[in-house]
């Protein structure tokens, strides 16, 4: 994991890189990309580095392009692409990690701090962090796992959130 | 390090003041001078930590990347104060210091006459005549005296306060594009610093320090709170100066002294304690109904701000002393309770602090916080608990702590009112105090009273007001 | 495609700003933020008010929903004169102006109670306009847990959530990084195109010509000092667009050529 960025990137960001590329016609070198979007190419990278991870594009000698399976997200309707995106997230192995702590604990909420730990057997606390904090935003917009920020838990969501007051 | 500063804070500055003048009174046997330096320090002790504070939080915001770029000019030690630490701090020390000035004056009275037991001092100034004048029922020299005390400072709001805030606005990092007037009087300093006399001045002062400048201080000042080095190192000193001067009078007096209390005395200081808090916490219930509105009232524009803020000043200056004949005849007079009197004379040193801190926390509230709120059309009660309390909760807090602080320290004169050689007392942790000082002259009952009294603070402080300023700063805290 | 603006619009009127100025006093000089401005909105429109920094289209946003005042001039809503703040109508913040102590549930939630909606229809709107905004799952989520992408979509929740016939927004993208803005500005359109908004119509400010040409039907350009509206065009471009498409760039250049 050394020199790569870590994939930090928010789920909108991702769709916002695919849609553009779409436009694009499905691929572009990716310093051009940063310049024509007047975004830091150390902004840029994470995105495609989540991107890849999810199985959306490919990056190979500096170009990047939608796979089929990126063109399958894009396409879909809302609740599709929760769906696609939840398949390809589980499979990331730090989501898979999480998901797994929950079932061991069987279902039952886990600490932040336990997640963390388990981070850090290969990252730096900052890295952890941050790793977390994307793996909650993505985990949420798949509905794969929920987040109470008062006790700090991270949790398997029911069938139908409700709002506390 | 923020613990320490937090109980010398809140811990009553006037209560420390027979031992202080003892101490001094020793060491210049028996002359005036001495007298004079405990007044010193006393008020020195009332507006230093105010002041350490918003050095404190002005460092604590400094912008990360001005930080950068200063260690990037490789400025370090002295220099990194003067050129950074200095002009950070300057927009909330000037804020701070006029209310410092006004609780200055407010202690003032209270320190310019002393009578300990046997022993009794009067040293010249506005606070002693007023005294007088309040002793000998001579309300026309009182109202004289008041009304000098208030154009003194008045004049010192135009001439200095004034012109110094609209200088410090410079030293704000917020691109706040002010378009207010500089003030008349600030164009009249900005020609005095311009005439040959003063330019000398600087350049001398400014060669004196060139030297050093380029020492480094060990250790190096750094950034991360809580840690403070420098300023921890001279608090460590005040400290230590403290204990020293503590143990001395410790051995002297509290011996002999110790052995005269009675236990009866003691038994009631729990009580009185009690007393207290619960008129303290009357007044302060009495304070926020109305600062609340008329922060709002005030914060609502420039004009009305700058017209009060000097309004609110005087009055916070006025010492408790001046509402004496007042209270004696109107309140104590007409309803037979000193307790209301109490009550009052501790608003009088309370309130104030409570309403400028609203005001700046009612200023800070973000406009478009305001204009949503007002598009979706929330109005009367809901905005009132939803949105404009929660919004300045932070600076309530603040000045609540500050408030309640203010009211300890004036328990001490208001729960012993002196007119026209009458006494007049509300039972309290103050009228102990008091008592040991003026009709004991016990020492050792002093310190216990003081003890009890700061470790009653310290207590509210840790297990109240610090949890309250933990929930502002987490919850209801705009970000940038 | 362009064309000048002819009244070839059928529709029914939903906002008409009528010579508005506004000028502020300051010491001794008037300072002329607006300057004559007029112009319609009809019903089924997508319009934007594109110009430079400081030509006054926030002001002229604000005038228009109610929170501020033409100094001559008028603004009618629906034929009436426009007084105090226009439930008609709803606010996106370019900032976002959400409350901080409150979660994205009762951020949502405020504007409505304010209006004395029931419990229930409450609970059944924040619900639907939380999940169609992308949101569902973060309902107890505090302002500061959210990106800058996700802070404004409360925004938008809270907004439609009132169903306004006129939804206005000020420059309601640019506080975000291009990618989250490239997907908020499509996932709008959506909404839009597919006429799943509430609103009649859609007053948007923004400082990107690219922008309103993306996203609107209409595109009226400001000038500044004064701010006075000097073109008002077209766009006729089948949606969905592409900024990187020729036809598209030509409009641009257009505008660009307008404007110097």
């Amino acid at each position: 994991m050394d020199g790569e960025p870590l994939p930090s990137a928010e789920v909108e960001q991702i769709i916002g890189l695919l849609e553009i590329l779409d436009d694009l016609g499905g691929k572009e070198d990716i310093p051009k990309l940063a310049r024509s979007l007047q975004f830091e190419l150390d902004d840029l990278l994470p995105v495609i580095r989540a991107a890849e991870l999810l199985g959306f594009v490919v990056a190979e000698g500096g170009d990047i392009e939608i796979t089929d399976w990126g063109y399958q997200f894009l396409r879909g309707n809302v609740q599709e692409r929760k769906e696609i995106f939840a398949r390809a997230a589980m499979d990331v192995p730090w989501m898979k990690k999480i998901l797994d702590m929950l079932k061991e604990n069987e279902g039952e909420p886990i600490s932040k701090e336990d997640v963390l730990e388990a981070f850090q057997e290969d990252l730096s606390e900052e890295e952890a962090e941050l790793l977390l904090h994307t793996a909650i935003g993505w985990g949420r917009y798949a509905e794969l796992i929920g987040y109470d920020q008062d006790e700090e838990l991270i949790y398997l969501p029911e069938e139908e959130d409700s709002p506390s007051e | 390090m923020l613990a320490i500063l937090d109980i010398l804070q809140s811990v009553p500055v006037l209560g420390f003041f027979p031992a202080v003048v003892l101490l001094f009174v020793n060491l210049f046997k028996g002359a005036r001078i001495g007298v004079e330096i405990a007044s010193i320090i006393l008020i020195f002790t009332s507006q230093a930590w105010n002041i350490t504070f918003s050095v404190y939080e002005s460092i604590k915001t400094i912008p990360e990347d001005v930080k950068e770029a200063v260690d990037l000019m490789g400025l370090t030690g002295l220099r990194k104060f003067f050129s950074l630490i200095v002009p950070s701090s300057i927009p909330r020390v000037v804020y701070n210091s006029m209310l410092s000035w006004a609780g200055g004056w407010y202690f003032l009275i209270a320190c310019e006459i002393i009578a300990i037991g046997p022993m009794n001092f009067h040293l010249p100034g506005l606070g002693s005549l007023m005294q007088e004048a309040v002793d000998k029922g001579r309300i026309d020299l009182a109202l004289a005296s008041m009304l000098a005390l208030i154009s003194v400072i008045f004049i010192m709001y135009f001439l200095i306060w004034q012109p110094l805030s609209y200088w410090a606005e410079k030293f704000r990092y917020e691109m706040v594009s002010s378009t207010s007037e500089p003030p008349l009087t600030y164009h009249l300093w900005l020609r005095i610093a311009r005439t040959k006399f003063f330019s000398l001045l600087f350049s001398f002062f400014h060669r004196l320090i060139q030297p050093l400048l380029s020492i480094r201080i060990k250790p190096k000042v750094s950034f991360s709170p809580p840690t403070l080095s420098f300023i921890q190192l001279s608090l460590v000193t005040i400290l230590l100066f403290l204990v020293a001067f503590g143990t001395v009078i410790g051995f002297i007096s509290l011996y002999s002294s110790l052995l005269q209390i009675h236990f009866s005395f003691v038994v009631k200081i729990p009580l009185a304690v009690l007393a207290s808090a619960g008129r303290i916490a009357a007044a302060y219930i009495i304070s926020l109904l109305w600062t609340l509105p008329t922060a709002v009232f005030i914060a609502s524009s420039e004009k009305r701000e700058s017209f009060f803020l000097p309004i609110i000043q005087a009055c916070a200056s006025i010492p408790a002393i001046a509402f004496f004949p007042f209270m004696v005849r109107y309140i104590v007079g007409v309803t037979g309770n000193v307790n209301i009197a109490a009550i009052l004379l501790i608003l009088t040193g309370s309130q104030w602090y409570l309403l400028f801190n609203l005001i700046g926390g009612v200023k800070a509230i973000p406009t478009e916080i305001k204009q949503a709120a007002q598009v979706l059309g929330i109005k009367g009660w809901r905005y009132w608990r939803k949105i404009f309390i929660p919004a300045v909760f932070p600076s309530l807090i603040t000045g609540s702590i500050t408030a309640w602080g203010g009211a300890w320290n004036a328990l001490i004169v208001a729960e012993w009112i002196t007119y026209k050689k009458k006494l007049y007392t509300a039972f309290g942790i103050g009228y102990l105090l008091d008592y040991a000082t003026y009709k004991l002259g016990n020492v050792a009952f002093i310190l216990l009273c003081l003890a009890s009294m700061s470790l009653t603070i310290i207590l509210i402080n840790k297990y109240f007001w610090r949890r309250m300023y933990e929930l502002a700063a987490r919850k209801y805290k705009f970000e940038a | 495609m362009s064309s000048q603006q002819e009244n070839t619009n059928l529709k029914p009127k939903v906002l008409e700003v009528k010579n508005v100025y506004r000028t502020y006093h300051h010491e001794d000089t008037n300072i002329v933020v607006l300057e004559d401005v007029s112009f319609d909105i009809y019903e089924d429109e997508f319009v934007c008010l594109v110009g430079p920094s400081g030509c006054g289209k926030s002001t002229l946003l604000r005038i228009i929903v109610g929170l501020d005042r033409p100094t001559r001039g008028e603004v009618l809503y629906r034929g009436k004169k426009v007084e105090g703040v226009n439930p008609k109508t709803a606010l996106v913040f370019q900032n976002f102006a959400l409350i901080p102590w409150l979660t994205v549930w009762q951020n949502v939630e405020l504007g409505l109670e304010a209006r004395g909606i029931d419990k229930k229809e409450r609970e059944r709107r924040i619900r639907y306009w939380l999940e169609k905004v992308g949101l569902d799952g973060h309902e107890n989520a505090y302002p500061r847990e959210l990106s800058g992408g996700m802070k404004q979509r409360v925004g938008f929740a809270r907004a439609l959530a009132l169903e306004p016939e006129l939804l206005c927004m000020d420059e309601p993208f640019s506080s975000l990084d291009p990618l989250t803005s490239q997907n908020l500005r499509e996932e709008l359109l959506r909404l839009w195109t597919g006429k799943e908004l509430p609103t009649v119509s859609i007053l948007m400010v923004t400082h990107s010509i690219e922008e309103a040409i993306f996203m609107s039907d209409r595109v009226l350009i400001m000038s500044t000092h004064p701010g006075k509206i000097i073109r008002d065009l077209r766009v006729e471009l089948p949606r969905p667009r592409n900024m990187r498409d020729e036809e598209f760039q030509k409009i641009v250049d257009e505008v660009y050529t307008l404007i110097v």
